[in-house]
């Protein structure tokens, strides 16, 4: 069986197992289609998070006011297929509690960059879907500096952590491209190593950064979706969510939820294992930019 | 309340859907069918009569039907003409009223359409006002805290005007605008347009008429911009040295507004705020 096994992976990492792909996740929705109840979305404990509060964020006005506006703008810009991951910050009481769970635990730079796992499913047939969230507690005066610092470049070095490695370089950057955006950014990710082992995972996304008010920086909503999905031999799909607000004494909590729909994987655990320890990683790399520009 | 801001305050906002529309006339014609102000002065002479007559048959380079359309009527002054004569005659000097005229803009495709407004009157005439370099005027450009645009000029050569001798100036202006959206990032573009200043008739030293429109656009950024700015006697001279000048000014821009609405009417309004000071002061004494 375990022969089995390595050749299916060995196979599958060359994408010459069509048959593999046939079938889908059966408790996970296609990528980029709207409207997932968060009650749907199997939780399942990573072990490496264990916040506990009730607290809000910022306060009330600032919270129901991101979690207001913030629907009003996906819809605006015609981005309804993020309103499922919305939902698992926001809801139409305000700031969820996974998302004041995910803003208890925010990295500030001292403590432990903590990656929730929110979901994970795996299939039969090797696919997996991940949903992870994190949060950073920046010392920038307001979120809309996050990209004003273009915090994505410093992925270029790579992230290394748990012998695997990431590298992200930014395709390009286009200012105001339209539709309430202040920024996009085409940005190609190469995830080529897991625990040791060799991959030639790919994919190119798309960043934006909206206010959710034209006359305020101190919320901001950021949309990661994925391009050419449909060429892609490693994933069904990318999507990512990142909420800024600004907090009090000059901070910024900057809250992200990813959801990826991998193809083509042995070992889900070690996936898993392997996309935690480096976005965890992605919080160490990032935040000394953040120090440097206070 | 005077007749302008009367008709200011009746006339409709139209908000549909995600579209927001406003549509306004500059003078109080809406709303004053009794307000009739005898546009003939001193001098004997209909000035709003003589350019509706006379305006249309010039040879133009751009579309300016629209504002003539606001003007005048089947070669009449339309009561919005006659309001922003005496708009302009009662007005204290300094003391210019910019207002939208339309404002329209849609999220689907980012796109705005602005119509905005002024009048002023200054006490020289319009022989002189020809005369002056409208385009150095507008060339000081603006520093505001958020908006800011320079400007360069560059006149045309004369073997570029358009025979007849009605075609006095024609300068190429280069506009380059930064909006400071947000404390870390501006909105910039540039465009180019090219500025014509006609006398509306032969002989008559007193109507004239200076036209902007857009000739480059780099980006795509706009679809168009235009500043038509008509000026005559305030009737009382008549090729004899006497008499001020009522400017009647219409500034329009069509664009993509990058998905900041508020941010592109604000802007808007304030570049047609300096714009109207420049000129004002320029042309003032």
């Amino acid at each position: 069986m375990q022969s089995v096994i390595r050749i299916c992976f060995a196979l599958s990492i060359l994408s010459i197992v069509p048959a593999c792909q046939k079938k889908k996740l059966s408790n996970t929705p296609e990528m980029g289609v709207a409207a997932k109840s968060e009650a749907a979305i199997k939780e399942a404990d990573s072990g490496v998070s264990s916040p506990n509060t009730k607290g809000l964020a910022v306060g009330p006005e600032k919270e129901a006011f991101m979690c207001e506006q913030g629907e009003v703008v996906i819809r605006q810009i015609e981005k309804t297929n993020f309103l499922d991951l919305f939902h698992l910050l926001c809801d139409n009481k305000g700031t969820t509690q996974r998302f004041k769970d995910l803003v208890a635990s925010a990295y500030d730079g001292k403590n432990e960059a903590k990656v929730t796992l929110i979901s994970s499913a795996s299939d039969e047939m090797f696919n997996t879907r991940l949903i992870v969230g994190f949060a950073m507690k920046a010392p920038l005066g307001d979120p809309a500096q996050f990209f004003a610092l273009k915090a994505h470049d410093v992925l270029l070095n790579g992230l290394r952590s748990n012998r695997s490695e990431m590298i992200a370089k930014v395709e390009s950057r286009k200012t105001f491209p339209g539709r309430r955006s202040i920024e996009e950014i085409i940005i190609n990710y190469s995830l080529s190593k897991s625990e040791g082992g060799a991959l030639f995972d790919t994919r190119r996304t798309e960043f934006n950064t909206y206010l959710l008010d034209e006359a305020r920086t101190d919320v901001t909503i950021s949309l990661e979706e994925m391009l050419d999905v449909e060429k892609s031999k490693s994933y069904s799909g990318f999507r990512g969510i990142v909420l800024g607000l600004q907090a009090a004494n000059n901070e910024t909590y900057l809250v992200f939820l990813n959801d990826m729909f991998i193809k083509n994987r042995i070992d889900p655990l070690r996936l898993q294992r392997t996309l935690l320890a480096l976005n965890g990683e992605m919080q160490r790399v990032m935040f000394p930019l953040f120090t440097k520009a206070k | 309340m005077n007749l302008l801001s009367r008709s200011l305050f009746t006339l409709s906002l139209l908000c549909l859907g995600l579209a927001c529309s406003e549509k306004k006339k500059m003078g109080a014609a809406a709303t004053s069918a009794n307000a009739v102000v005898d546009p003939v002065g001193k001098a004997g002479v209909n000035y709003p009569k003589l350019f509706c007559e006379n305006a249309p048959k010039i040879k133009v380079r751009s579309d300016i039907s629209e504002e003539l359309a606001l003007l005048c009527n089947n070669k009449q002054p339309t009561q919005e003409f006659i309001d922003l004569r005496a708009e302009a005659l009662s007005s204290t000097p300094g003391q210019i009223d910019v207002r939208f005229l339309r404002k329209i803009q849609t999220e689907a495709d980012d796109g705005a359409d602005f119509m905005l407004g002024w009048v002023f009157h200054v006490p020289v005439r319009p022989f002189i006002v020809k005369g002056r370099p409208l385009y150095d005027y507008i060339a000081q450009g603006h520093q505001g805290e958020k908006v800011k645009f320079n400007v360069t000029t560059e006149k045309l050569p004369d073997s570029t005007l358009e025979p007849g001798g009605l075609h006095l100036w024609s300068v190429e202006m280069n506009y380059s605008l930064a909006v400071q959206a947000l404390p870390t990032l501006a909105l910039a573009n540039v465009r180019k347009t090219q500025y014509n200043l006609w006398q509306v008739l032969s002989g008559n030293e007193e109507l004239g008429i200076a036209i902007e429109h857009l000739t480059e656009s780099p980006g795509d950024i706009y679809k168009a911009s235009s500043l038509v700015s008509i000026s005559f006697n305030d009737g009382d001279g008549f090729n004899d040295g006497r008499g001020g000048t009522v400017v009647i000014n219409y500034l329009k821009f069509k664009f993509t507004n990058q998905g900041f609405p508020q941010t592109a009417e604000q802007t808007m309004m304030e570049i047609a705020k300096a714009l109207a000071n420049h000129m004002y002061n320029g042309l003032k004494e």
